[in-house]
């Protein structure tokens, strides 16, 4: 093998260094001749003689000169050819045989090329930023758990002006914005809001104009600025050099365009993009609620940004850590940690980290199964054509020769199956990506654009699978031990060897199929159990409307106002039951967690002041929340119109805060202290699973949202007939309100409740795809031993009938031993699924990892497809006509 | 090759035989240059092969491309300029397989050829 990579590289060398060769052989044949003749001169020729006697021996130096540049150079070229071309006329003799392979392969490599193309963006890939290795995130640790660091804008300016570790630092938060270029049309993009060292320490590079600094985000207020990607300055612009300095139109309020980022730049998150960044300080903005008006500086009380910073050259995460840590003495209760920031902020890398790993793993098995099939496959082949290796070898063609042009036909069909592969992995993985962001806005711009290491791997596995499943039966069929394939007609199934391969092949199909049948279970009965899991509230029916005044300029006041009216007449549009306003509706993409002191309550163990107030889940909403969800109230009252910002401060607690923090005993009546005021309790309602489906109903505190600080409301209406026949009516209300006001989105709850299930789904598809895949890869690896055996053994069953045997016994015969070959499989697979779905644990719900159910269930699958595999080779053994069978040959 | 140009060789040079007389004479005695190895096939062969000398050289070129053999120039006994050739780890290896199955085969051949006096 070595050898023969070396030889064709020297060939191909010598091919160039002709020159070269041609006066190294002309002073070594000269030397000989010189050798030669003096020899025969010492026997006692003459000079004459002898220099004729040497040219004798020798032989003609032109025809001697001829055989050594043919074997080195030209013929290895030819050869090269003429094994491309057998191999191509060998395949399209048995054109049935090169789709089986080229398909298979494509399935297997495309399947795989796809999932790792996921991997690649959720896990490998970095910033496309200037030594991503030295950007860091911020997180705590905080009573045993991590949680990532949420700062205040204020904090950001604190360690920017007085760290020595840091080459910049910067907070970042993202929100949709409405934008418009001329102040009319208007659309939806997605905006970064950001601190004055953003671009800085992400070491971006203005495509044109300038890119913000700390001053230009200090003087916001008098003068906005903000920076396009690259991507709008493109769609909106035309790449026109003229709108530097320009304004557009960001939620209504006017902003010149300061500059735009390099082309590639996306932002500080991995899987999103970016359209518009504005400096943090604008924030009010955007965020209405938080804005000049309220009366408030947010800017020092709110946290909202997610810190990430570049360290020094030099300097590592401890030194900067214990640095920072020593420069904030508020934060020693809590421990500060820098995390590798060079994949940015990451948040697919958490949620669909693991899932992706557990894909990526049953993939790889798929294409082990591939490769078995494809090397059962060529071995087939092989064996059908050893009489032809044997006779070839036997008249002298080297094996490597043999080998070279099985292999080149494997490689012809890993090029034909990477081809294939390359556009099935596209597809898919677009599909899965579509699939991900079904029903909603694109919340997951993956970057999935092909890139280096995508190809890399599929060119790698390609090459690899060929390799695998090329050589072997290669070097099985050309074994030069002659006198046994001499002999053998057709009739016998060849050496014993052979065919015990083969068999081990459909065991280790069948074994591996089990594993993967056995995950694929699971994994579905996970997305069951989940997806008919009691939510506590009724979300069919309930349609959720996602408007933000603020986002056309309105001022918090007016914001409030616009909610308020539009409740009013929604309430009375026909058709809807109720109506309310939730500032982080059932299953979306954000809750609100805070702290809260239940006085009374003491954890067991722990004293310091901040595990006294434990961090809970709270929501603001208006009154008929519940009764729009179909929550039903435990004791106490709902809120109504006096629980408003002049009314006293009143809070509603679901069953589960009470079983934890009052130990079940009634709480209407009693007090909660938060944010430096006092809530009475005035009402208990029953749990709902309205954050996460897996983890349960949350220990929830409910405050009206008059009473609270939002940065937006969602609308919610249940309806009294189907949802979509209200929804235009919905519109209606929300134009004649305000005509401008736009939409973000509207939409069934169950849509967010099934968005919540998305992960689960996927694997549950997905893994259930491909095991049955790998059930059929293995259904047919089964079918192809059996059947070759009925072959083979055809004039076996003519005598067996001819001395009388029933058809039952001739077909049980096969049947006896394609049962021990999927028993075998089985016996083998059991354990191996077991101990493999360990790995699935974290994934699973309310299944356990060892589920003697699901593993019954998969081998009884497993088992029928089997049994339908050699049904077809059985009944044909059944069938032999002993007249026919007995001439077999 | 050569041998099929040439029919008056008292006997016909099996395609490879030429390969395997030169990885065994540069085996036995070392280095050696293209004269020296056709000196070394005529001593052992005992007249029994008559080959054009020249053969030997295009043999020399498929064995280094293989790599079981490596060549280098030197000065000869009587200072002239010539290429040496020695033998690798690669073709000793090779040596070995091929002198395996050449005695297969030579069994093989041997027996079919018994078989067929049997059965006269």
């Amino acid at each position: 093998m070595f050898s023969g990579i070396k030889s064709a590289a020297a060939r191909i060398s010598a091919t160039f260094t002709r020159g070269r060769l041609e006066q190294d052989l002309s002073d070594e044949f000269e030397y000989h001749l010189t050798l030669l003749t003096e020899r025969f001169v010492s026997q006692g020729m003459t000079q004459r003689e002898a220099e004729y006697a040497a040219r004798r021996q020798f032989g003609g130096v032109a025809q001697m000169k001829h055989d050594c540049y043919e074997a080195s150079s030209l013929r290895s070229l030819e050869w090269l050819l003429k094994d491309t071309f057998y191999a191509l006329r060998a395949l399209r003799k048995n054109p049935g045989f090169a789709l089986t392979a080229i398909l298979t392969l494509a399935i297997g490599v495309g399947a795989n090329t796809a999932i790792f193309s996921f991997v690649n963006a959720i896990l490998l890939k970095q910033l496309p930023a200037p030594h991503p290795e030295r950007l860091v995130k911020f997180s705590y640790i905080d009573h045993g758990e991590r949680r990532g660091a949420v700062w205040k804008l204020s904090s950001v300016d604190e360690i920017a002006k007085r760290n020595t570790v840091l080459d910049g630092i910067f907070g970042w938060s993202t929100r949709p914005v409405n934008f418009s270029a001329n102040g009319d049309s208007a659309e939806w993009i997605d905006g970064e809001m950001v601190t004055g060292q953003y671009f800085r320490t992400l070491e971006v590079q203005p495509a044109a104009g300038r890119l913000f600094d700390d001053d230009d985000v200090r003087n916001a207020d008098a003068n906005p600025v903000c920076v396009l990607s690259y991507a709008l300055w493109q769609r909106e612009f035309a790449g026109s050099s003229a709108v530097i300095g320009r304004t557009v139109f960001l939620n209504g309020h006017s902003y010149h365009v300061l500059g735009v980022t390099a082309r590639g730049f996306y932002g500080a998150a991995l899987q999103q993009r970016f359209d518009v960044a504005v400096p943090a300080t604008r924030f009010g903005d955007f965020m209405p609620a938080f804005g000049a008006g309220s009366g408030v500086d947010w800017l020092k009380t709110l946290s909202w940004m997610t810190p990430m910073a570049r360290l020094k050259p030099g300097i590592s995460r401890a030194q900067a850590e214990a640095e920072i840590q020593r420069q904030e003495p508020d934060w020693r209760k809590r421990t500060l940690v820098l995390d590798d920031g060079s994949q940015g902020i990451n948040p697919m890398r958490s949620s669909f980290g693991r899932p992706v790993i557990v894909l990526m793993a049953v993939v790889a098995l798929v294409l082990l199964l591939t490769c078995a099939n494809l090397a059962n496959l060529l071995l087939a082949r092989s064996q059908a054509r050893a009489k032809e290796f044997a006779l070839r070898l036997a008249i002298g063609a080297s094996r490597w020769r043999l080998i070279r042009q099985l292999l080149a036909e494997s490689l012809l069909i890993a090029f034909g199956g990477g081809l294939a592969s390359i556009m099935l992995a596209f597809w898919i993985s677009r599909t899965l990506l579509a699939f991900l962001n079904a029903g909603r806005a694109a919340v997951y711009a993956l970057h999935l654009e092909p890139d280096p290491a995508v190809l890399v791997f599929s060119i790698l596995l390609s090459a690899v699978t060929a390799i695998l499943f090329g050589l072997l039966p290669a070097w099985q069929a050309t074994r030069p031990d002659l006198l046994p394939a001499l002999q053998q007609g057709s009739g016998a199934s060849g050496p014993p060897a052979r065919v015990l391969f083969r068999r081990s092949l459909v065991v280790f199909q069948i074994a591996l199929s089990l594993i993967i049948v056995f995950a694929a279970g699971l994994l579905t009965r996970t997305l069951r159990t989940l997806a008919t899991v009691d939510l506590g509230f009724q979300p069919d029916r309930v349609i959720a409307l996602n408007v933000d005044p603020g986002a056309s300029g309105h001022s918090a006041a007016e914001v409030a106002a616009i909610f308020d009216q539009m409740l009013e007449r929604v309430r009375t549009l026909p058709g809807v039951k109720t109506a309310s306003l939730v500032a982080s509706p059932p299953n979306g993409s954000m809750g609100i967690s805070m702290s809260v002191e239940v006085p009374g309550y003491t954890p067991a163990g722990v004293g310091d002041k901040a595990a006294r107030e434990p961090v809970v889940a709270f929501n603001f909403i208006s009154p008929d929340y519940f009764a729009t969800l179909g929550q039903s109230f435990i004791g106490g009252r709902d809120f109504e119109a006096r629980d408003n910002r002049s009314g006293p401060r009143v809070a509603i607690v679901n069953e589960k805060f009470v079983r934890h923090y009052f130990g079940g005993r009634d709480p209407v009546g009693k007090k909660l202290r938060q944010g430096g005021g006092e809530l009475e309790i005035v009402g208990v309602v029953s749990d709902a699973r309205d954050q996460d489906i897996r983890k349960g109903a949350q220990e929830t505190v409910y405050l009206p949202e008059k009473q609270s600080q939002t940065s937006g409301l969602t609308l919610l209406a249940r309806t009294t007939n189907d949802p979509r026949h209200v929804i235009p009516l919905l519109l209606g209300t929300v134009h004649s309100i305000d005509h401008g006001l736009p939409v973000y989105s509207v939409h069934t709850l169950d849509l967010d409740v099934a968005a919540n299930l998305k992960t689960e789904r996927i694997l549950g598809y997905l893994s259930t795809l491909f095991a049955a895949l790998a059930m059929l890869l293995a259904a047919i690896g089964l079918y192809g031993v059996v059947a070759y055996s009925v072959v083979c053994r055809t004039r076996e069953i003519g005598i067996r009938f001819a001395v009388g045997a029933q058809r039952r016994e001739v077909a049980g015969l096969f049947a006896r031993e394609s049962f021990i070959l999927v028993l075998s499989g089985l016996i083998i697979g059991a354990p191996m699924a077991l101990a493999s779905a360990q790995a699935l644990k974290s994934l699973l719900f309310g299944v356990a990892v060892t589920d003697p159910v699901t593993l019954v269930i998969s081998i009884a699958v497993l088992a029928f497809a089997a049994f339908l595999a050699t049904s077809i080779p059985l009944w044909r053994a059944a069938k032999v006509n002993p007249v026919v069978a007995l001439r077999w040959e | 090759m050569a041998q099929r140009k040439n029919p008056e060789h008292r006997s016909e040079l099996l395609q490879g035989t030429l390969d395997l007389m030169i990885l065994k004479a540069l085996d036995a005695l070392g280095p050696l240059h293209g004269y020296g190895i056709a000196r070394r096939i005529e001593q052992i062969s005992e007249d029994l092969v008559k080959l054009n000398e020249g053969t030997v050289y295009a043999s020399l070129i498929r064995l280094s491309q293989n790599g079981w053999i490596s060549a280098k120039w030197g000065a000869s006994e009587n200072n002239r300029r010539a290429k040496y050739y020695s033998i690798t780890a690669a073709g000793r290896k090779r040596l070995a397989r091929e002198k395996e199955s050449w005695e297969r085969i030579s069994g093989l051949i041997f027996r079919i050829l018994q078989l067929d006096e049997g059965q006269r």
